[in-house]
């Protein structure tokens, strides 16, 4: 008993704070491995195997949804990992017979079926393309520590809904096209909620609470980031004045 | 859709989609920066807030920070305990339930509380409230507050031997109307003195007939709960009596005070005199020891 009570506790401080949950799933990466493994009836390798990733993000996302009323954590946990594992197989038997191209030739090496079918050309074009990106990401993220923001955090706070994704998009247009916003949003490493909300009429709760993504958008759409913008070809927002 | 992986972490990876959202995700071995199709996204279902309150709360509990709860819980309580115990006390002993009304010449309504004790009197005529004026309400028991007004009454010259005493018992309740009418038939006196009897009549208050020949008429009103005496007001007539026994007993007045003044008919005849106190007279004290008659001699007389 008092042992699942520690358990319950240490769940519910994981759901609020990213770096806790990160301990809690290396504490318990055994009880995933095993869980993943009682379901492929082999042994599994953490690095090769996508079902390990799967079952990993499986037992975030039990973190995330577990409630003290719901029982026991771990047999929770157990079956919401179940339950991602069928879903993933019903995705892959679709493909039946076909080989993933991803999959590796062999455990030796690294190369996939993919690469070597590949033209040789495409495939430093894509690398180079990939190391490219991965510049602007570097550089983003450093931009966004300034602002005290972390793309993990996004990904939790993005709007998803249709509308508050466009009433975003606006509040972020108009901020854009305002040098004094802009001026006062890179000086002060700020959002200024009050002025964007005042320009662009989207209400300042909307803004507060998406103030992270509205914080990336700003940044990547001000500042280079070519291929990311690319990227984002279907996001409705003009580019600023640079 | 494609997507970008834009951070990598050691159980997930952050894409960045087309369309601008960005999102958690299995991390399939991929590498920053990556373009890719087919992810595995991570489902954003939360429990509710109101569940972790509830887990915090309840762990936050303690006997430190719980006192104060506790006691301010527990004084609201109290307060409504006893603003409910106020009420019913008010309601069960002081609100009027039921009354009597007494009907000799003076008509006294008596109020009674819901046990049955006396909570008030009304004086429905004028004679009713002469004898309410000089009637002192200490014990709130109604037959004794009843044989004291019969008493008053005939002190006062009102009740003549062989007059009759109505009384009407005004309740809705069958069953209370029995008790009462039980308790006044045993406990009402007959005799109010050796030489005055009165006729008991004891009937529902609405069937009491108001009596033509006199005109004033007392209410006593019995309620139940002991509370403060209560008599009404009387309007001052001229036949009120000069010299009353208006002492503050419950209990007779003593005889040797008494001078009624006499109402229009009969007069009472004072042929009785056992009433007479004599125990005041102490005549212990004659010693009659010392007569000395031995020289009467009356052996003699036959």
């Amino acid at each position: 008993m008092q042992a699942e009570h520690e358990i319950v506790q240490q769940v519910y401080a994981a759901k609020q704070e990213n770096l806790v949950a990160d301990d809690f799933i290396e504490q318990y990466k055994p009880f995933i491995k095993a869980e993943t493994a009682k379901f492929l009836k082999r042994p599994i390798d953490e690095q090769l195997d996508d079902e390990f990733s799967i079952a990993l993000i499986a037992f975030y996302e039990a973190i995330q949804q577990y409630s003290h009323l719901r029982g026991s954590f771990i047999s929770f946990a157990a079956r919401i990992i179940r339950n991602r594992l069928i879903d993933y197989w019903r995705q892959m038997k679709k493909h039946q017979g076909v080989i993933e191209l991803d999959a590796p030739l062999t455990n030796e090496d690294e190369t996939t079926l993919i690469d070597n079918i590949a033209e040789e050309k495409n495939l430093t074009e894509e690398r180079i393309n990939r190391e490219a990106t991965l510049e602007e990401i570097m550089e983003l993220s450093d931009q966004m520590d300034e602002f005290n923001v972390s793309i993990s955090e996004i990904a939790e706070n993005n709007p998803r809904q249709k509308r508050t994704l466009r009433a975003c998009q606006i509040a972020v247009n108009t901020a854009l096209k305002d040098e004094k916003i802009m001026s006062q949003f890179f000086k002060n490493k700020k959002l200024p909620i009050t002025r964007i909300s005042n320009l662009s009429h989207i209400s300042k709760k909307t803004i507060e609470r998406h103030r992270d993504y509205i914080v990336a958008l700003l940044i990547i759409y001000s500042n280079g980031y070519e291929l990311i913008r690319n990227h984002l070809a279907q996001v409705k927002i003009v580019k600023g004045e640079h | 859709m494609k997507y970008i992986v834009v951070e990598q972490l050691k159980t997930y990876v952050v894409l960045l989609s087309e369309d601008g959202q960005f999102y958690k995700a299995a991390d399939l071995n991929y590498e920053l920066g990556q373009t890719i199709n087919n992810p595995v996204l991570m489902k954003n279902k939360k429990s509710s807030n109101l569940d972790l309150k509830w887990y915090e709360f309840k762990n936050n509990i303690t006997m430190h920070n719980f006192k104060p709860i506790l006691a301010s819980l527990a004084l609201i309580l109290i307060i409504i305990t006893g603003f409910f115990m106020v009420k019913n006390y008010q309601d069960y002993y002081l609100t009027p339930h039921s009354s009597i009304v007494m009907q000799i010449n003076p008509e006294i309504e008596i109020i009674l509380n819901r046990k049955g004790s006396v909570l008030q009197l009304d004086g429905k005529n004028e004679e009713g409230i002469i004898i309410i004026d000089q009637y002192e309400l200490v014990n709130k028991d109604k037959t004794t507050v009843i044989n004291d007004l019969i008493f008053m009454a005939e002190e006062m010259g009102f009740i003549n031997d062989g007059d009759k005493v109505t009384f009407g018992i005004n309740t809705e309740k069958l069953d209370l109307f029995e008790q009462y009418e039980s308790d006044l038939r045993e406990n009402i006196k007959e005799t109010v003195t050796e030489k005055i009897k009165i006729v008991i009549e004891i009937k529902k208050a609405n069937e009491l007939e108001t009596p033509t020949k006199y005109q004033t008429e007392i209410t006593i009103i019995i309620t139940e709960k002991e509370t403060t005496r209560k008599t009404t007001e009387g309007s001052q007539t001229t036949t009120t009596p000069t010299t009353k026994p208006t002492t503050s007993q419950t209990t007779r007045p003593p005889v040797t005070t008494v001078a009624p003044t006499r109402a229009p008919t009969t007069t009472i005849r004072q042929d009785d005199d056992s009433d007479y106190d004599d125990s005041l007279y102490d005549d212990s004290d004659y010693d009659d020891s010392n007569y000395n008659d031995s020289a009467y001699d009356d052996s003699d007389y036959d």
